[in-house]
């Protein structure tokens, strides 16, 4: 309980008025720019580091914290409300928020995501607090052959993301994995695909997540345009829901556990990400939920599901970074140039050298989450206003938005070509019911896999060990190839299931809570 | 001969030719988009085969008038050219207000030119403040800002 004490000994000095000056404007800021497309938590946080300079250490490291936290829960808001992902972490939120937000629910959606981010938020510092020896020690066992397999387990999602067809899903996913492929090969260099310059650089992830959502969806919004039953009506906001949402969520026990364990989990793996988090824990709570037919159309559980573990994340992400100087993440790589700006060096003796910055460091990342659902809430009150704006003037803003996003990621023209190419490719796919969550997952699994299986074959081959050896022995490897077995038997026992619904009792309620 | 199933088959093609374009790498370069293709071809050919078992569908489009789209997307090609000729703010307002006066569902009129031009203004200088002027991030240049 040593830990704990520390914990609580230093919890006052995170309260001192410069640090909660910072982090009110760490919050507002990262909301904000979390909530622009492109603007990911990476560069939210980087923007931020040179104001820290002039800055105590504890309350510089509070300021890019609340950032960080904030940054997140900011690309729920546009992903709920325009169908574009602030952030990559952000994208299995949009499957069910979206549609919330077209039923004239986007309060409500708002809420429960900041009402669930709250919730995983807490249970992944806690996680951080309490268990940072053990968890670093598990990081650290996790090679290229669990990397590969964890890759692996995410690729059997992909039939519970496809709405449909499970054809039709698998190739989406499979088609993502192609694109992951485009560039440069990971270990050797070589060219591949480079069909035009454009492609030189490969397909940057949020480029193709930015056009992969906001044209299809824009393209969509303009085909129902001239429909007049669709567009008449007004959004009103929604009055005295939020003691209904809190309980609301509060019920959804095992979607909040599903969300923060695999948060958790998927956290302290260097290079998962949140985003990784959010889709696992989408497609683990909807398989382990007894009605499926909610999710995809606007089911609440998808929405608090996603956020749960996005957030979940984000604690156990920061161990291997504080534990053994290991940035597992692009934004923890910068959270160690803003630590090591103010002369503090990550690595086993950081808990002695540093503990009170450390702890207050952890402190104001708990406060943040406050913070974070205050403002949150606040915001969600006047969403309705950008749901009733009339649709041409959504559909020019997020064209120029997204022109900006994904240019903006690298300063590079490319980028905006790849992400409107994508988008239309995309939104052809939508028309032969291919959705683009599959695509999305295994446009981020493939490098992940990819990556990991070359350094396997190249140990294997130094070593003289055998594929199978390697690949199949071993704790967390055999606990992950299981996963996967168990995952793939599961959707075609599921297929079967919705094949033939009179044999197992036709389907049950829309949206059941937990 | 229906749309949905000449786009599996375009699909099953595309798989075919990523098969044999990455007979082109190194081993190690290869191994993966080998096998993606070959997972890939398997679930496309198991669409075509399900198309044709299919009866026609309705066409994706519906009644759509799909010039709109043509006419959007050509809008927007240009858009993208203008953006390194005249730069973000110019040509992301120029586009903004095309757009919303080209989607406007009445007959355009004054008003309307008015509203998508303060609008269009509006939004500009909002982004210009927060890119800009606060963030300082950098946008694509030409001509004019």
């Amino acid at each position: 309980m040593d830990i704990l004490q520390q914990f609580i000994h230093y919890f006052p000095q995170a309260l001192t008025a410069s640090n909660l000056a910072v982090l009110v404007l760490g919050t507002i800021v990262g909301l904000v720019l979390g909530a622009l497309p492109g603007l990911s938590p990476t560069m939210a946080v980087a923007l931020l580091v040179p104001f820290t300079f002039v800055m105590e250490p504890s309350t510089g490291l509070t300021l890019l914290g609340s950032v960080y936290v904030c940054a997140m829960a900011g690309g729920a808001i546009s992903a709920i409300l325009i169908n574009v992902p602030g952030a990559p972490a952000n994208i299995a939120t949009l499957f069910d928020g979206y549609p919330m937000s077209r039923q004239g629910k986007s309060q409500t959606a708002l809420n429960m995501c900041f009402i669930s981010s709250l919730i995983g938020g807490l249970a992944g510092m806690a996680a951080m607090i309490f268990f940072t020896p053990y968890l670093a020690n598990i990081a650290l066992k996790f090679g290229p052959s669990e990397m590969f397999w964890v890759a692996v387990v995410g690729v059997t999602c992909m039939a519970g993301l496809s709405t449909g067809s499970l054809v039709k899903g698998l190739f989406g996913g499979t088609f993502g994995l192609w694109l992951a492929t485009i560039g440069f090969s990971p270990m050797l260099g070589e060219p591949r695909f480079i069909f035009s310059d454009v492609l030189a650089g490969g397909i940057n992830m949020v480029a193709a997540l930015i056009g992969l959502f906001a044209l299809p969806q824009m393209l969509t919004l303009m085909e129902g345009i001239y429909d007049q039953k669709k567009f008449t009506e007004k959004l009103k906001p929604e009055k005295g829901i939020l003691k209904q949402n809190i309980l609301h969520v509060l019920k959804m026990r095992k979607t909040l556990s599903i969300g923060s364990i695999i948060g958790i989990i998927i956290g302290i793996i260097p290079g998962a990400g949140g985003q990784v988090a959010g889709l696992i824990a989408y497609d683990q709570t909807r398989r382990f939920s007894k009605d499926q037919t909610g999710f995809g159309k606007g089911d609440p559980r998808g929405v608090v599901a996603a956020e749960t573990a996005n957030k979940a994340m984000a604690g156990p992400s920061l161990i291997p970074l504080l534990t053994l100087s290991i940035p597992g993440s692009p934004t923890a790589a910068v959270l160690l140039g803003g630590l090591l700006i103010h002369g503090i060096f990550p690595g086993p003796e950081l808990f002695q050298e540093h503990t009170d910055i450390v702890y207050i460091f952890m402190a104001s990342l708990v406060l943040a989450q406050f913070s974070m659902t205050f403002f949150g809430i606040l915001m969600a009150r006047y969403s309705y206003s950008i749901m009733n704006l009339p649709k041409r003037f959504i559909i020019a803003g997020v064209i120029i938005l997204s022109v900006f996003g994904s240019y903006s990621i690298q300063n590079n023209f490319n980028d905006i070509i790849i992400c409107f190419g994508i988008g239309f490719v995309q939104y052809l796919f939508q028309k032969a019911g291919i959705t683009g969550g599959p695509v999305v997952l295994g446009l981020i699994l493939g490098s992940i896999a990819e990556n990991n299986l070359s350094k396997a074959i190249l140990i294997c081959n130094g070593t003289g060990e055998s594929y199978f050896q390697y690949f199949g022995t071993g704790p967390i490897n055999i606990t992950l190839i299981l996963i996967s077995v168990l995952s793939i038997a599961y959707s075609m026992y599921a297929g079967y299931r919705a094949a033939n619904p009179k044999q197992n009792g036709g389907e049950g309620t829309l949206c059941e809570s937990n | 001969m229906r749309v949905e199933l000449i786009f599996s088959l375009v699909l099953f093609v595309l798989s075919v030719t990523i098969f044999f374009v990455s007979g082109n790498y190194s081993e190690l370069a290869a191994t993966f988009p080998k096998a993606v293709a070959v997972i890939m071809g398997t679930l496309a050919g198991i669409y075509v085969v399900q198309m044709l078992l299919k009866k026609a569908a309705p066409h994706p489009f519906g009644d759509y008038p799909f010039y709109r789209i043509i006419l959007f997307l050509v809008l927007l090609v240009l858009y993208l050219v203008c953006l390194n000729y005249m730069g973000f703010y110019s040509a992301s307002f120029a586009y903004y207000l095309i757009i919303t006066l080209g989607l406007s569902r009445e007959k355009v009129q004054k008003k309307q030119i008015a509203v998508s031009f303060c609008s269009s203004a509006a939004f500009m200088g909002m982004l210009y403040f927060l890119f800009s002027g606060l963030l300082k991030v950098q946008i694509p240049s030409g001509m004019f800002i």
